[in-house]
């Protein structure tokens, strides 16, 4: 091996595990909902992939309305998808928590089974009705970042949009860890996931935290469909591969830790794109899941965790 | 099958049991008889024949994964996995070898059932060979067939060396998965991504058509189509029906109800398990056969797609998990609603997700739920299940 | 007495937390041997080695003369090891009189003639027959416990593993299960018994042991093993 192939390599192998890294804050904040929902309430909601496509859809519809620097959308977004996901929790998803179930006197199997059955029908529902709306035309949010970098060498180079993504993922899960720590909401939050029974004892409205986590849990889906609008296109039926993505992420950082999202992610990102730079970009995909069934066989409670 | 355990398991004597279920078998054989007849009767290239089959196969579909999720408490979104590669066998018998009709069908069985076996095998080897073994023993027959590629590259069937390596490196790992340890939301995510995978490979394989799909030219006519999807529901509703009332079936929703307890009762909780998946799969093959006969056109994005999943969790709530009627009721709700409603709207699939989550709110035991219990404490119909196998009626 | 359960040097660890450390004695046919220590002395993992649910790091089991150290807990049932859970485990769905059917049918591989007699001996003995045709699911807790060990006693076990079963019971349902125990034992069946509550102890078993830390503190009769220093300072913090 001459010297400029080994430098090569090294080039390679540093710009595999920048991008990678990059890539974790985006992972990170696709699946902090989903992790929040899990740690809070036990649900894991298999149309968290589809509402992240729905918050990109919904970015393009007002940016189309208002055409302004796509950055301002988030402002009436987040909230919008804040109160979709508190709506949809009081009046659908409280519905079918295993205490609802249990009270409706059906079995402790279908207490496990009914939300992912229903989150399972939400997410053929979104698809299709994005679809009926909106066809299967490939959509993006045009804006001037997608194609800039940030050269740190002659041959090493960072995507600013990835960048700025990983330092809002770290701003926004930094404020989620805060809020939950610090506000009373937030501490009720806590308890709840703690156990959700004593916390109704003591006087907590667990059907309005649910909802909060809900709200929460789509909020961070608007960023995170914001983010892949910006840096991708997008389709009515792209939601399921997020869903896996976003579930692998959080089993890698251990079920339902905030930190161990960020972990996940970075630990993913690398994976992916290591793979790709190694054996062609048909890899990335797969190695992402094959990392994702390992950890779900070998390490079910993370690799973060003891 | 021995159903001399009848009487024993459910509360009422054997005899009653006997007599009053009478009426349903003569029900069941006319009913049998009807279909047998219709395509006599309406023509045999007609628009309800092939509805009839639609039926037919979404039943069988539907029985396959009832039969994992709601007896043996495993939640699979992967069964598009075995609709896929059935097809994908079958397309590729014919189109390679020409193989007779039955040849085709069976295949279309069996190489789901090769597969499931690859995924669970792990879990309750029973051969001579430890697991570790076995493993050792394939990865040492992918290795050798690596090496015999590099110095012989005709018989790399594969195309290309990314598809060979991901193919091989895919399905040595899945033999090392152990798939049924894992419950709830981790096994619905496993399932699907192995789907996932799965799929991800047959886009790029050559030699099943490089992502652009193959045809199925089976050779069928649609009356034959037709008598086989009847016969292969019958059967396995039968089947399902016997299986239940033997001890098997009580070992069944013994684990489905918890494993630990299970095994601490003597039940192999993992040969269960295994069982289920298998026949699931063997199945879920062979009705995804008689499907893409009469589609007659095999791609990795139709065959592999996440709405087959949701089509039978449609078929399966609709009618009722964990009851034997439950698929045959959902099936033909489902054909209603997606062939007929749903080529009038073009919705089919909105629809079916709205009455889906709708169906859980309000009907979480299905249709067959819905006139099951008045049903159930008249004819002592099927014992175990008079015990509400999911609801709680009896608390 | 011939012994039925060797147990050897049993240790567990997970990672560096040892919960088990050589542990080693041996219980005779028809005998009823207490276990009691402190919450988390190592009790439940010991019934987990024992039933099969948990494999140990080092040492070994032996069940009427066979090593059982890796046999599936499936296995040690139908050889005739019963166990019950200390937060009562049912088969929800099904009926009392099926829980019991598939413990006898499976476990204990009896034909149906004499599963059915014996299922009913053994709703007698636990005092369940007027539940017989009540769903597991919805029994009120203390007939919940007496349906824990009804099973485990319907596969007609040569041992018998009881965790914990006085919690949350009064007095005089706590007599009723001593008085079922000996009844157990009449029929020369083993008892391997864990209890936090001691008195309970005293009168039902034969012998007891006293685990703390995952050791073995002291074995003996009750008396004198509650006569000993070492036990009165562990549960007397003396």
């Amino acid at each position: 091996m001459t010297t400029e192939d080994f430098y090569w390599a090294l080039i390679d192998l540093a710009n595999g595990l920048m991008t990678g890294a990059t890539l974790g804050g985006y992972y990170a904040l696709i699946s902090v909902g989903l992790a929040l929902t899990f740690g809070v309430m036990k649900l894991v909601n298999l149309s968290h992939g589809d509402w992240l496509i729905v918050a990109a859809y919904l970015a393009v519809v007002i940016l189309g309305l208002y055409p302004v620097s796509p950055f301002w959308v988030l402002l009436p977004l987040v909230p919008m998808m804040f109160v979709i996901g508190y709506v949809l929790q009081r009046g659908l998803l409280n519905r079918v928590s295993t205490f609802a179930v249990e009270r409706r006197g059906l079995s402790p199997i279908m207490a496990m089974m009914l939300p992912l059955l229903i989150t399972f029908g939400i997410s053929t529902v979104l698809s299709q009705a994005l679809q009926l709306v909106f066809s299967t035309n490939a959509q993006t949010i045009r804006n001037d970042y997608s194609f800039s970098a940030i050269a740190l060498s002659q041959d090493l180079s960072i995507s600013t949009l990835r960048l700025g993504f990983l330092v809002l993922a770290a701003v926004l899960i930094g404020a989620l860890a805060l809020f939950i720590q610090r506000t009373h909401i937030g501490r009720a939050i806590r308890a709840t996931s703690d156990d959700a029974e004593i916390a109704a004892l003591m006087g907590m409205r667990t059907a309005h935290v649910y909802g909060v986590a809900s709200g929460l849990s789509l909020m961070f889906a608007a960023f995170a469909g914001f983010m892949i609008g910006m840096s991708r296109s997008f389709q009515p039926f792209d939601g399921p591969p997020y869903l896996l993505t976003a579930f692998g992420v959080v089993v890698i950082g251990g079920l339902g830790s905030l930190g161990g999202c960020f972990l996940g992610g970075i630990v993913l990102g690398i994976t992916q794109v290591l793979a790709g730079t190694y054996f062609g970009p048909a890899a990335q995909q797969l190695a992402g899941y094959l990392l994702i069934l390992l950890v779900l066989a070998a390490r079910p409670q993370g690799l973060f965790k003891r | 099958m021995d159903l001399s355990n009848l009487s024993a398991i459910g509360a009422p004597p054997v005899t009653t049991n006997a007599s009053k279920s009478a009426p349903w078998r003569i029900g069941a054989l006319v009913l049998l008889a009807a279909l047998v007849i219709v395509p006599l009767v309406v023509g045999t290239d007609s628009y309800i024949v092939h509805l009839l089959m639609t039926a037919f196969i979404f039943a069988t579909l539907g029985h396959a994964w009832n039969l994992m999720a709601g007896y043996g408490g495993m939640l699979s979104v992967g069964q598009q996995v075995f609709i896929g590669i059935a097809g994908f066998s079958e397309a590729i018998l014919i189109y390679y070898a020409a193989a007779p009709l039955v040849a085709v069908w069976i295949f279309a069985g069996l190489v789901p059932l090769a597969f499931a076996a690859l995924l669970v095998a792990p879990m309750g080897i029973r051969w001579p060979l430890r697991r570790s073994w076995a493993l050792v023993v394939f990865f040492c027959l992918v290795a050798g067939y690596e090496i015999a590629v590099t110095v012989k590259p005709e018989l790399d069937i594969f195309g290309d060396n990314f598809t060979r390596r991901a193919f091989l490196l895919l399905f040595l790992f899945l033999g090392g998965l152990p798939l049924l340890r894992l419950r709830g939301a981790h096994f619905a995510i496993a399932t699907w991504l192995i789907a996932e995978s799965v799929a991800t490979i047959f886009s790029g394989w050559p030699l099943a058509g490089a992502g652009g799909g193959m045809q199925v030219n089976a050779d069928v006519d649609l009356l034959t189509l037709y008598y086989l999807a009847l016969g292969l529901v019958a059967v396995v509703t039968l089947g399902i029906f016997l299986w239940m009332r033997s001890t098997f079936g009580l070992a069944l929703m013994a684990v489905r109800d918890d494993e630990d307890a299970a095994a601490s009762s003597g039940i192999d909780v993992m040969r269960i398990k295994m069982s289920i998946f298998l026949i699931s799969a063997f199945v879920t093959g062979l009705a995804a056969g008689l499907y893409f006969m009469d589609a007659m056109i095999i791609t990795p994005a139709s065959g592999f797609s996440i709405s087959w999943s949701s089509y039978v969790v449609f078929v399966v709530v609709a009618g009722g998990m964990g009851t034997v009627s439950g698929p045959l009721i959902g099936a033909i709700v489902f054909v209603v609603v997606d062939r007929i409603l749903g080529q009038m709207s073009g919705q089919g699939q909105l629809v079916l997700g709205l009455m889906s989550i709708a169906l859980m709110l309000l009907l979480p035991q299905g249709l067959a739920g819905l006139f099951g219990r008045s049903m159930r404490r008249r004819t002592h119909l099927i014992p175990f299940l008079r015990s509400p196998s999911i609801s709680g009626e009896g608390q | 007495m011939t012994r039925i359960l060797e147990v050897t040097n049993l240790t567990k660890s997970f990672g560096a937390l040892t919960v088990a450390k050589d542990v080693s004695f041996d219980v005779a046919e028809g005998e009823v041997l207490g276990v009691i220590g402190p919450n988390g002395a190592g009790k439940t993992t010991l019934f987990g080695m024992l039933s099969g649910h948990i494999t140990p790091s080092s040492g070994t089991v032996r069940f009427g003369g066979k090593d059982i150290t890796t046999t599936p807990p499936h296995r040690r049932a139908q050889l005739g090891i019963g166990r019950t859970y200390q937060v009562p485990k049912p088969f929800g769905q099904m009926t009392v009189e099926q829980n019991l059917r598939v413990a006898a049918t499976f476990a204990g591989q009896m034909d149906q003639r004499t599963a059915d007699q014996w299922i009913g001996e053994t709703l007698a003995l636990t005092g369940l027959s007027a539940h017989a045709g009540a769903l597991a699911g919805g029994l009120p807790l203390l007939v919940r416990k007496r349906h824990e060990l009804a099973r485990a006693l319907a596969m007609r076990p040569r041992l018998l593993l009881i965790d914990e079963v006085a919690a949350g019971l009064t007095e005089e349902e706590v007599s009723a299960f001593i008085t079922m125990v000996k009844s157990v034992r009449s029929l020369g069946i083993a008892v391997v018994w864990i209890e936090h509550v001691i008195r309970t102890m005293l009168t039902a078993t034969d012998r007891l042991m006293v685990l703390a830390d995952g050791q073995i503190v002291a074995v003996g009769s009750p008396e004198q093993v509650m006569a000993l220093p070492e036990t009165r300072r562990i549960y007397l913090g003396a």
